[in-house]
Formats: structure tokens, sequence, C-alpha cells
């Protein structure tokens, strides 16, 4: 038997999850060590098959940086049973989609297709996972596709200046490079290479296999059970590389680059937040990010877009990583306000850590990431991609409980984390503009 | 008590799922798909109005339009109706597309019906002020300056260009020209609405956890007495002006060069195409999920698979009301941009060449009608998809009709479309000035 006999079923609220409030997510750990979460949702005939693999960017060796995203395309290239030409008109022949995701804690695949004829989809999908050939001459050619990738990600200004900060922010990390690579192609990168970081982290104890749709639990198992059952290596948890965790900034830290070809300046300020162990923090940030961009009402877009009219747009991420959140926010203005607009900026974090937040703002603001969540994760393969990036970081229970948490924050949290986190001092800051005239 | 309307009539969409259909008697159609799984509703309301109702001196106006309709109305202020989306954390959003203007509603269910009677307000009495429309024209102009950021936008505009007279609503993109947006008042936004936004001109789809019966009565209460104006409602200028020749056709130039400082070369070649009323409709969408669609498409397989000569190779065929565009496209390194351009080229031309094998046709079919039975998984798509095939004058039916035809298309049928529609190419390029030197210069 590959599975335990009492899978942990995981019930929640009812007003958990928006569009799966009915159905229970059952979480299995097999015997190999593989992580199965599925969720029985039959509102439309079709079903979706994320697998997340531990295998992002920082699990690069430090000499091969790239090497994650590269392998990301490589599975594409078929095994030695399996064409991948085969598969893609396999799936695609039903309707059905496929893709892939690079990032820096996580790779992850999905598959979404009609669910009556998932089987056969499903088995080629595996097996281009777990055995994939990655020969040298598919190599050789697929790296012109990533060379092509690349380029057009440095034509994107928003791209690059987002990339800046973060590199000014994670100095030595590799949260602070691209998950894409670099422009340069580094020396070791090779199909042999690519080989053996494949073997060595595609393997069922550091993988999450996610099935969500119009299946039902004993479908599901069956299809595991059937398919899935690779050997369990022992595997001693040694990493690639040995890293020091990120450490926040102690001063302001800033970059300055110039491009033509743009007309408006970009600016991207960025602070280092907590990581996704640092319980019940990560998420309060999702509540900042919308106080402060969220909506007409949100208090940098009703100061510095309506009211001052100093910026077109502004915009704020968290993302929550395993070892230290980045939060981000990007603003495009015209070049002469640039300065001005940091200082308001800086004004406004001042004020968020000397004040508390009205409550009535703060119901707002939960209200509307509590919604954000809920009509985000309507869709199946949203609801796949919830539960598979929760579970790759080993925190999987957050994403059941995510209404409840923001709703339980209070003024003061915000408030702390804000103190603890936000400096009006010490940030990256990168800012990119015209040429000057 | 009024009784309970009765649909006149209604289509299966998915899994057990119903669109009914009912109309209130100022002509105010409303579409319900009832859907419990989830406790959301999501609401399409087109209005027919959008860039194929503006006149060319004024193009602009509706996206204009769609930035101001929720910063102001005779009961609230900008500020005002921010709070009464915000607040619940309701989702609205305003777009003004080629043939539709479109509102976009998401809510938790219990907040829905505040939120449709705000919309209701928001349809019926905007006050467009002054100042808001000022700071929404600024923003226009900006966002017209910052199109040369975008390649991709640049190559799309100058194919568009050469595709359609000058002019024409369909070489719009985003707010179109800086010249007519810069000269719009409140004064014509206010006249655009009093034209267009009428009962007889709007179509509300609802999908989600509600009650049609319910439904309909609450939108007979907030809309009901919504007066249709005696005078017709007016064709659609932009499309009428283009098609009776008042437009002036450009030079004949059929290819578009930009230089721009990038890494990449884009290669797009464009064709005008069939609307979506015309009856080689369904030919050139199967044709264009067979170029374009996925992994294993033709373009994807023999440019980037077997060539390596992009990372991103695709296309569109946007489903219009008036003559739309076929459209492929490659981003490709910047010595590759000749053999990109004659690469595909020559997949346009071997379309005209021979018919599709019946394995390619088979294949074509199955995804397409694969993709229609996955793009019907949300509230939103669902309510968008029926609104907008009411919307377009083709009724909620053809959510079965366009499957069927695409079914029973055959591979002469698709051969003589391409033949007849795939004919003369444009080009678009945009890429560094060593890229594009070959066509800068007059052959």
């Amino acid at each position: 038997m590959w599975f335990n006999h009492n899978p942990a079923e995981i019930r929640h609220p009812a007003q958990a999850i928006g569009s799966a409030q009915a159905y229970p997510v059952n979480c299995t750990c097999l015997e190999n060590g593989l992580t199965l979460l599925h969720q029985y949702i039959p509102l439309a005939p079709v079903v979706t098959v994320d697998i997340w693999v531990n295998a992002g960017a920082t699990t690069e060796p430090e000499t091969i940086p790239g090497l994650a995203h590269v392998l990301e395309h490589m599975i594409f290239k078929g095994t030695e049973t399996v064409s991948h030409q085969e598969f893609d008109r396999l799936l695609e022949r039903q309707g059905g989609v496929v893709n892939a995701a690079t990032g820096y804690d996580y790779a992850h695949f999905y598959i979404v297709t009609l669910a009556d004829r998932l089987e056969q989809s499903f088995v080629q999908f595996v097996e281009l996972l777990m055995h994939a050939a990655i020969p040298e001459s598919e190599f050789m050619q697929e790296k012109e596709i990533i060379r092509a990738e690349i380029d057009q990600a440095y034509d994107n200004p928003d791209w690059v200046v987002y990339q800046s900060a973060r590199q000014l922010l994670f100095p030595n990390h590799p949260y602070g490079r691209p998950v894409l690579g670099l422009p340069e192609f580094p020396p070791l990168l090779s199909a042999a290479h690519t080989r053996a970081f494949h073997h060595q982290l595609y393997r069922p104890e550091n993988m999450t296999i996610v099935l969500v749709g119009d299946l039902t639990q004993e479908q599901a198992m069956d299809l595991v059970y059937k398919h899935c059952h690779w050997p369990y290596v022992s595997c001693t948890k040694e990493r690639l590389t040995t890293k020091l965790p990120p450490v926040p900034l102690y001063q302001r830290s800033h970059h300055a680059m110039e491009t033509t070809g743009i007309s408006q300046a970009r600016m991207t300020m960025a602070w280092l937040g907590p990581g996704v162990s640092v319980k019940e923090q990560g998420y309060g940030f999702d509540l900042l990010s919308v106080l402060l961009t969220g909506g007409r009402t949100s208090r940098l877009v009703a100061d510095l877009l309506e009211q001052r009219g100093w910026i077109h747009d502004i915009h704020s991420e968290f993302f929550l990583q395993r070892e230290g959140g980045c939060f981000t926010l990007s603003v495009w203005l015209d070049p002469d306000y640039l300065e001005v607009v940091e200082t308001v900026i800086c004004q406004h974090l001042y004020q968020l850590r000397e004040t508390c937040i009205p409550e009535e703002e703060l119901r707002r603001c939960q209200q509307l990431v509590v919604n954000d969540f809920i009509f985000g994760t309507e869709m199946i393969n949203q609801l796949a991609g919830l539960y598979g990036y929760y579970s790759i970081l080993g925190e999987l229970e957050q994403a059941f409980t995510y209404p409840k948490l923001i709703q339980s924050l209070e003024p003061k949290n915000i408030q702390q984390l804000a103190q603890r986190y936000l400096s009006p001092n010490s940030y990256a800051v990168t800012t990119l503009t015209p040429p000057a005239t | 008590m009024s009784s309970s309307p009765s649909p006149t009539t209604s289509v299966p969409v998915t899994s057990g799922l119903l669109c009914q259909k009912f109309e209130l008697a100022n002509g105010l159609v409303v579409l319900i798909t009832e859907n419990q799984i989830a406790n959301i509703v999501a609401a399409r309301i087109f209005v027919g109005a959008g860039s194929i109702r503006e006149v060319t001196e004024q193009a602009g106006l509706a996206y204009l339009m769609a930035a101001t309709l929720t910063k102001g109305t005779v009961r609230f202020s900008s500020a005002e109706i921010a709070e009464q989306v915000e607040s619940v954390g309701a989702s609205l959003g305003i777009e003004r597309a080629p043939d539709y203007f479109l509102l976009s509603l998401k809510t938790v269910a219990n907040d829905f019906l505040d939120i449709l009677t705000l919309a209701a307000e928001l349809l019926r009495y905007p006050s467009f002020p002054e100042p808001e429309v000022e700071l929404e024209k600024k923003l226009a102009l900006q966002s017209i300056r910052s199109q040369q950021e975008q390649p991709f936008t640049m190559a799309l505009k100058g194919l568009r260009q050469s595709l359609y007279p000058q002019g024409h609503p369909y070489t719009q993109i985003g707010p179109g020209d800086p010249g007519p947006i810069a000269q719009i008042q409140s004064a014509d936004l206010h006249q655009y609405h009093q034209t267009y936004f009428r009962p007889d001109n709007v179509v509300i789809s609802l999908s989600g956890n509600l009650k049609a019966a319910a439904a309909v009565q609450f939108c007979q209460k907030v809309l009901g007495d919504w007066q249709t104006p005696e005078q017709q409602l007016p064709p659609p200028e932009g499309l009428e002006q283009a098609a009776k020749g008042l437009l002036s056709t450009t030079a004949g130039s059929n290819i578009s060069v930009m230089t721009q400082p990038t890494q990449q070369s884009i290669v797009m070649l464009g064709h005008l195409a069939p609307s979506v009323q015309e009856p080689d409709y369904a030919a050139l969408k199967l044709l264009y999920i067979y170029l374009c669609s996925g992994l294993s498409s033709r373009l994807f397989v023999e440019l980037r698979e077997k060539q390596g000569l992009a990372y991103e190779v695709s296309g569109f065929y946007p489903t219009r009301l008036g003559p739309s565009q076929f459209v492929v496209y490659l981003g490709t390194a910047t010595d590759n941009t000749a053999i990109a351009l004659s690469k595909l080229q020559a997949e346009i031309n071997r379309l005209r060449q021979q018919p599709l094998s019946s394995e390619e046709l088979e294949t074509a079919k199955s995804k397409l009608l694969g993709q229609y039975v996955l793009g019907k998984q949300s509230n939103a798509q669902l309510a968008h998809l029926m609104g907008w095939y009411e919307a377009l004058g083709l009724g909620i039916h053809y959510d079965q009709t366009f499957p069927n035809q695409i079914a029973s298309l055959d591979a002469e049928r698709v051969y003589q479309a391409a033949c007849q529609h795939l004919q003369q190419s444009h080009i678009s390029l945009v890429g560094s000035e060593a890229a594009v030197q070959p066509w800068l210069t007059p052959s």
C-alpha cells in the first residue's frame, strides 16, 4: 500500500473558501513521501492537476543561476517513452491546456482538461515530469528560446525596475536575482547539470500533487495510486547551497537607471517582510497592501493620484517567500515628481507606525482582502494553485484559515507590522527614467 | 403583488446550468444563470456603445466615458461611490470595447442587490464632473504617450493603421489619438450618454448564487422606470462611416515599420477577416486555433520548436461586429527578423496552397470544442459569454449554434475561406534600427 489508511481530512468552516465551501479537501501523504491534495468540485466537467516541486531558484547551485528555470523548459522535451509532441497533441486535442512556472521557492506544472478524458493525459504528464530525458540536442535549441524569453523580459521596463529593486533588497541571496536567469548563460549550464538537478530534486517527498475538479476522491486516489508510485529515495535533506538568510537593510539603498524608449518614470521601493513560518504576519501584509494602494479609497491612491495628481499609477504587492517576504510599492509618474512622491510615501509609512488605523478603515480593507481571496479562488485551477503553493511552503493550514486570519487582525497588529518591517528610512529603491535632455 | 416573471427563452450552458432570458417592458434584457456552487454573484452589464458608436472627430469618447462613469452621479460624489463599492469588498470595473461598453461587477451574494442598485445609478445618472473629466483626460494622454514603451502595442498600432482606413474605430488602441481626446468636454459625455444609454440598448447578464425570479423583480424595481427615448437608436456611426467609404483610405501601403531600441523584434502579419455575422467566421476561428492555439499548434511547433525562432509566437482573431483582423506574430532576436518574417508568410501561404488534412481538421475542431467547454468555469465567464452573445445581437442560443457550426466545417470550406481571406497580408515590424533597416529604405 502506498497510502496511509486514514487520510487526514481537513474540514474547514463553510465560509472559508468561497467556491469550495461545500466540498472538503482531502490531504494524504503517500508512503513514498508524495503529498496528495484533492477536492471534488463538479461545477464544470473539468479537472486540474497541479504538481508543485520544492525546486525553485533558491535550490540552484550558486554557480548556475537560472538552472531551475531551464529545467522547467526541459521537462517538456520528452522522455524515453513519451515524446512531448505526443503529449501536447493528446492533451490539447481535448481542449486541455498545460503550463508551468518557476519561482524562488518552487517550480510547478499544471494541466486543465475535460474530466472524462483525464487519465491518459495524466499518465503522460507525470511521466514527463519524473523521467525527463533532457537530451543534448534539444537542450542547445531550447537555450535559444530561453534567451528569447530573457530578452523579452529585459525589453519590459516594469520588469527591469522591479528586478533591480529586488537586487538591492537581497544583495546576497537568490531572491535578489531574476528567476529567469541572467542575461548571459553561466558557463556551467549544461544538459548534464540539468539532469543532475532534476534527479536530485524531482522526488516524491519533495512534491505535492493537487487534483481539483469534477473527480471524486476515489477516482483521484485511484489515479495517483496507479501512476505515482515512484520509489521513495531516502534523501538527506542537505541543500545544494548554503546561504545566509536575508537581512533587512540598515539604510536607504538607491539605484538610478536610465533608458531610452520610455516616456514616464518608474520607481519601485522594496522592504523585507516576514518569512512564511513567522506566524500571523505574512498575511497582514496583504492587508497593508490594500490599505496603501487597493482601490480609490486607499491611502496612496487617494492622496497621490486622485487628490494631488502627481502620479499616473501605483501598485503594491507582497510576495510571501519561505525565508523572508518581499513587499514592493511601484509607481509610474513624471520624472519631475520622483523625489517628492518618495517623500510623501515615506510620510504615509511614518504615519502608519505612529498611529493606529481607524477601525472603519481596517474593516473595509479586511472585506476587500477576504473578497479578493474568495473571487480569486473561484476557479479550480486557482484553488489548486493556492493549495499547492502553501503546501510547498509547508504552511498548508494557512490556505484554509486565510479569511479568518485576515478577519482577526486588529489595528495594533497593523501598526506593529509597520513598525517592525516598513521603515521610512531603510529600504531599497530603484528609479528608471528617460535620459535627461 | 406582481406575478413571477417568466423567461422568454432559455439555453443550457454547462453541467446542468440554465441561462434564462427575461425582457422588461422598457426593452431591457436580463439574463440569469442560477449557480449555487459558490456564494458569489458576477454581473456583466453590456451597453450598445463603444468605439463603433463614436464619430471619428470624437474618437476616444467612449474610453473617457468608461474612465469617468464612476466619478460622480447626481446623488453621489466620486469618493462616495468608491466608498460604497470598496466598503463591501465588491469589484466594479468599467471598460469600453470596440463593439460595446461594459460594467463588470462581482460581489459575495449578500451584497449583490446593493451594488446592482449603485450600478443602476451609474448607468442612469452620471454627472461627469468637470475636474474628474480633466484628470482622466490627463491620464489618458499619458497612457497614449506610454504606448511607445510597449513594442507589441506599437506593432499592433502600425498593423491596424495599415489594415483599416484612417479614423476607423478598430484602429484605436487604448484611448486612441491625443487630438480628439484633448477636445472632449463634459457636455460631449452627457450627449453620448443620452444617445446610447437607454434601456433597449442594455443587456444585464447575471450568474451566481441568486434566484432568477427575485433577481428579475429587483431589476424591474431599479431599472423598470427607465424610459426609452422616442427617437430611434442610431446605427453604429463609426462602422457606417467606414462602410460608406467616408473615411479616407491610407496610401495603400501594406507595411508598417517602426524603430525601437529593443532586444527583440516584433514581427506581425495581419489580414482583414470576417465579422461574426459573416458565413466564414467559424472557418477562420478554426484556422486561428490550428495555427496559434497551444503547444501543439502549427506556429508553435514549426517556428518555436523546430526552428527556435521565438519564445512567444501566437496570434489572434477577435470576434467583431465589423471587419475583424486575423493576426499572427512573434518576437525574435534582431538577427532573425528577416527569416522570421518569411517563415510566418510561408505558414500563411501554406493555408492557401493546400487544404488541411482530415487529421489536422479533426484535431483543430476537437481542440476548439474542448476549449469552449473549459471557457465556462467561473460565474464571470458564464455571465460574460451569454451577455456578450445577446449584446452582439446573436442571442443566447448562439452558445449552441457556434459549436455546431464548427463541428460541421469540412476541409474544403476551410480551404476556400483561407484562400479568400488570407490573400492580402499586411506586415508590421518593430525593432532596433539594425533589425528593421532592410525595410526602412524604399525599394
